[in-house]
Parts: C-alpha cells; sequence; structure tokens
C-alpha cells in the first residue's frame, strides 16, 4: 500500500515537472523565433523527449484512473457473473501486455546505449527509459485491479 | 495471419479490454505467430508517438482545461442566453451556439457533452423542456465541437496522411457551422410543436456585458485559428500560445486558478492525453502491420473492383464509418481506418483534405447514433434518462447530421473552400 501511494506520487510529480518542461521548451522555441536571432536547433528535440516521459509517467495514473476507453456495448449486455469472469480477464490480458512490453523494453534500452540522439545527443537510454517507466507502471497498477478482483470475487 | 490479428482485437474489445491495449495485445500476438522480434514493439510504440506535431494535443487540452477551470462554460452559456435566450425554445438555441463556441476551446465531443451537459440539462429541465430533448440536443449539439476549429481529431488525421493541420483546421468550419444551424432547424421545428418557454430580451447592454466576460476566451480560438494558418505558429507552438494565453486569463483576468488548480488541470489533462498517445503508439504499431500485410491496397483493390465511381465509394465508405463511429471512439476509429480509407478516397479522384473533413463528421456522428452512441450514453446519464427515450428524442437531429454530411460528400468546395481562400 505504502508502495503504491509512493509511486503514484513519484509519477504525479514526473508529470507535473515534464509537462511543465515541455511547455517551456516550446515557448523558448517561439520566444527564440520571435526575439533572438536564432532558434536553438535542441528545443525541438527536449519537448518531444519530456512530452514522451510526461506521458509515459501520466499513463500508470491514466490507467489507476480509468482513462483508457473500452468498448461498454457488448459489456452492457452480459450477466453479473459473466462481467464478474470479464472484470478478471482484463487486468490479466493487460499484465501479459505490458509484462512483455516491459521486459523487451529493456532490450531496447541495450540498443540505446550505442545510439546518440540528433541535436541534444544524448544517449538513447535516456529517451527509451521512458518506455520501461510507461510498461512498468501500468503493469503494476493492473497487477493491484487484479489482485482486487480476485478478492472480491472471493467475496 | 491478418486474421489472427483482426480476430485477437475483437475478442479483446469484447473483453472489455481498453482499445488501445486490445490493438497492442492483438499485434504482440501477430508478432509471436510471425516470429518477429518482439523488440519491435516498444520500438514502432516509441516511433508513434515521438512526433512534434501530437504535442499540440496535450497543449490543447491543457489549455481547454485552464479556460474551463476559469468559469468559461457558465460564460459561455450566460452569453448565449442573453443574445438568443429571447427566441421559443431559447436555452435549445444557447445549447447549440454554447456548443459551437466551445467548440473552439475544447475539441472533443465526449468532454463538451459532459462539461456542457452537466449545466445545461438541468437548465433546460427546470424550465420545462423535456428531458429526453434536453439530453438529445446536448448529445447532438457537442459533435460540432470536432469538427470546429480546434480539433483533436483533424490533428491526429494531419499526423496520419501529412496534410497541413491549418488547411484541415479551416476546412471543417463550414462544416460544422452547417450542422449547428441544422441542429437549430430542428430544434426551432420542435420547440414550436412543444410550446417551449423563452426568457425576456436582454439589453444591448447586457448582452455586451455579458459578451465581455467571454471576449478574452474567444479570443484564444483566433489567437489558435490565426496563428495557425497566418503561419505566425506551428500547431504545436499555437498550443503552448493557447495554454500561456489560459493561464494569464485564469490569474490575472477571471482570477479563478492558483498553483494548486493549475497543478490539478495539468495533471488531468496529461492522464487524457496519455490514454490518447498509448493509443496513438499502438496503432502505429498496428498501421505497420496493416502496411507490411499490404491491407489498404487491397482493401482499395477490391472496393475498385466492386465500383469505381467516387460517389458509390464515398457512400460505402460513409456506411462504413457511421457503423464503426458508434461502436468505436472517434481517434481510435482514426487511427486504424483513415490510412486505409484515405488511400482508396485517393484512387477515386477524392481531395485528401475533403476526405479527411467527410471521415471526422461520419465518425462523430456515430458518436449519436443508437443504440450505442457515446454522446447519447453521457448526456442520458447526465439527464438520468433512459437511453431509449434520449435516442428517440435525438433521431431528428441525427436525421439533419446525415444530411449535412449528404452535402459535405457531395460538393468539396463547402470544405475546400477556406484553405483553397486562405493557404494556398
Amino acid at each position: 500500500m505504502r508502495f503504491s501511494f509512493i509511486l503514484s506520487k513519484f509519477l504525479k510529480y514526473g508529470t507535473l515537472l515534464t509537462s511543465l518542461g515541455f511547455i517551456f521548451t516550446v515557448s523558448l522555441q517561439i520566444y527564440a523565433r520571435f526575439f533572438l536571432n536564432d532558434v536553438p536547433p535542441w528545443t525541438e528535440e527536449a519537448s518531444r523527449i519530456l512530452f514522451i516521459y510526461a506521458t509515459a509517467f501520466a499513463s500508470g495514473l491514466a490507467y489507476k484512473g480509468n482513462y483508457f476507453v473500452f468498448l461498454e456495448a457488448f459489456y452492457a449486455g452480459f450477466s453479473p457473473q459473466t462481467k464478474k469472469i470479464v472484470d478478471l480477464i482484463s487486468p490479466i490480458l493487460c499484465l501479459i501486455l505490458f509484462g512483455t512490453f516491459a521486459f523487451y523494453s529493456i532490450y531496447l534500452l541495450e540498443m540505446g546505449f550505442s545510439e546518440y540522439s540528433p541535436s541534444l545527443q544524448i544517449i538513447m537510454v535516456v529517451p527509451f527509459l521512458s518506455l520501461l517507466i510507461l510498461s512498468l507502471s501500468i503493469g503494476y497498477f493492473s497487477l493491484l485491479t487484479l489482485l482486487k478482483k480476485i478478492k472480491f470475487w472471493k467475496s | 495471419m491478418i486474421l489472427v490479428l483482426l480476430l485477437v482485437f475483437v475478442v479483446c474489445l469484447f473483453f472489455r479490454f481498453p482499445i488501445a491495449f486490445s490493438l497492442g495485445l492483438s499485434c504482440l500476438i501477430y508478432f509471436i505467430f510471425e516470429g518477429t522480434p518482439l523488440v519491435v514493439v516498444p520500438l514502432k510504440m516509441y516511433a508513434g508517438i515521438d512526433v512534434f506535431v501530437l504535442l499540440s494535443i496535450p497543449g490543447f487540452i491543457i489549455a481547454g482545461n485552464l479556460m474551463n477551470q476559469g468559469g468559461l462554460t457558465d460564460k459561455i452559456i450566460d452569453f448565449c442566453n442573453h443574445l438568443l435566450g429571447h427566441i421559443r425554445g431559447g436555452l435549445s438555441y444557447v445549447n447549440i451556439s454554447a456548443s459551437m463556441l466551445f467548440a473552439g476551446i475544447s475539441g472533443t465531443a465526449i468532454s463538451d457533452t459532459a462539461s456542457l451537459g452537466a449545466v445545461m440539462i438541468p437548465a433546460m429541465k427546470k424550465e420545462g423542456y423535456d428531458s429526453d430533448f434536453s439530453c438529445a440536443i446536448t448529445a447532438a449539439s457537442s459533435t460540432v465541437g470536432p469538427i470546429i476549429p480546434p480539433s483533436l481529431p483533424m490533428i491526429i488525421a494531419a499526423t496520419l496522411s501529412g496534410l497541413s493541420v491549418g488547411k484541415l483546421f479551416l476546412a471543417g468550419a463550414i462544416p460544422g457551422l452547417l450542422l449547428g444551424v441544422g441542429l437549430m432547424g430542428v430544434a426551432y421545428f420542435v420547440a414550436k410543436k412543444k410550446n417551449y418557454p423563452r426568457h425576456q430580451k436582454s439589453t444591448p447592454l447586457q448582452i455586451f456585458k455579458s459578451f465581455t466576460n467571454t471576449f478574452w476566451a474567444l479570443l484564444m480560438t483566433f489567437i489558435i485559428l490565426f496563428g495557425i494558418v497566418g503561419g505566425v505558429f506551428t500547431p504545436t507552438e499555437a498550443s503552448v500560445v493557447a495554454v500561456i494565453y489560459a493561464l494569464f486569463i485564469g490569474i490575472f483576468v477571471y482570477k479563478k486558478l492558483n498553483l494548486k488548480n493549475i497543478s490539478v488541470v495539468i495533471l488531468d489533462s496529461m492522464k487524457t492525453t496519455a490514454s490518447l498517445m498509448i493509443l496513438v503508439g499502438f496503432a502505429n504499431l498496428f498501421g505497420f502491420i496493416l502496411i507490411t500485410e499490404q491491407i489498404p491496397q487491397r482493401i482499395s483493390e477490391q472496393i475498385l473492383l466492386f465500383t469505381t465511381n467516387k460517389y458509390a465509394v464515398l457512400f460505402l465508405i460513409n456506411l462504413l464509418l457511421i457503423l464503426i463511429g458508434t461502436f468505436m471512439e472517434t481517434i481510435a476509429a482514426l487511427l486504424i481506418l483513415f490510412p486505409i480509407l484515405l488511400k482508396v478516397a485517393i484512387e477515386v479522384d477524392v481531395e485528401p483534405i475533403h476526405f479527411t473533413v467527410i471521415a471526422v463528421l461520419n465518425l462523430i456522428i456515430g458518436l449519436t447514433t443508437p443504440p450505442v452512441g457515446v454522446c447519447l450514453f453521457v448526456a442520458s446519464s447526465i439527464g438520468k434518462t433512459p437511453i431509449g427515450k434520449v435516442s428517440r428524442a435525438g433521431l431528428p437531429f441525427l436525421a439533419v447530421s446525415l444530411f449535412v454530411l449528404f452535402l459535405v460528400s457531395l460538393f468539396p468546395e463547402l470544405s475546400l473552400f477556406l484553405p483553397n481562400l486562405m493557404m494556398d
């Protein structure tokens, strides 16, 4: 429970900081174009990386807060018993998807050690790490949902 | 192999698995069957969201939510009420015109139904409007939002096709206005038949006062639109200018924003954005498979074997998109189908910008098409009215929307006039 709380706080502040970060870098780009002679070449790339991080931090919270769209049409017609089973299957599928995703993100990180971004010249592990955060956070919250559903199933 | 992909996708949807994740899981299983290295999953997803123009999506969402936090919804409704409330059934027109003005701020239909519905539906019911009519008109009017700029579906379509966001924004303006006027026409007949109430006529001073309250918010739409069209900003820059402007107005003019609610708004907007970006990322993966399997070409060939008549093809596409739009969220449907259908449309000489407007219009009409139009559900839950009654009351609005779609499909000038005039 305590880990979940700390993780949520980490994701929350991560989202806020990186969001403000990409707003700032794009603002800097606009400012530079209008008031300076030259636009720094790194602003676009920095804003993209910050945006991907903001997305990664927010995605676990979005899953926790039920922000993802699903098809209600068929589910609404299911019997209460079927709904109970379906409710159990969804987090299992989610865990499979994002567990695999996280596993292969590590391979991607390995690939990123030998690559550098074009204008910032940062090692690609940095941007690719966002995908690991994304998959692990969604995976973790889907595991919590699954445990909750199992508890509900027993009761 | 493509059958496995589609089968897993459909089964996942049945299991109430989020649409974005259903795309991801079906691609994962496809790659396992094909023996493709699975590292392609995170790699393609990263490539899908590493696009500069996509940054405009959180920008517009944050700006819209900041404005809403500043009490914008009430101010827009108040202004429309002063302007149109004195006509019989005035609140119906207020509902539609507020949606058209609000459209410039929010850009999505479901959020329009939720934000405007929460204010308009209780107000209409209180004044004696039928509950089903109040819900139906709220759902129908909110579909104007994603057509009138700035429009999130248009940004997504631009990302998928490489078309100019500014041109797509302009292309949606006339169809959006037509849709709004058409809905007002239906509201007029219903209000007359049911003898709905009217308000006292406002004095010019009252109208002016309420206009000054909304002026700063409405100015944002013009800054965004003319900033992009005039080549002053890129769409991403325009969205960030909108955020800074909304912060300034919310803090110094409306005086409703503080550090706490700003952080709540940013966090909430980023959660919405994250859910969209995961969808975009997995759709990129899905699209990669479709292209590898040459599905767009195959579908295009099949349709063209059946007919090469431009209007017949457009009719078939319209039917398909409305059906899909009924079941599926607009952006998800756009991401999956738009690249395939655009190829078919280009084959029969449909102008890509014209086709984009048709596709978006179709999908948003689907949001109010019974039995599962999402906006109908949102409105019926706000108005606590059975969905069946809301759907029935919404049929005349649906008919008008389909008529506008027919006109837009038949006359490309309705979509192309403004982009050609202002950006060519």
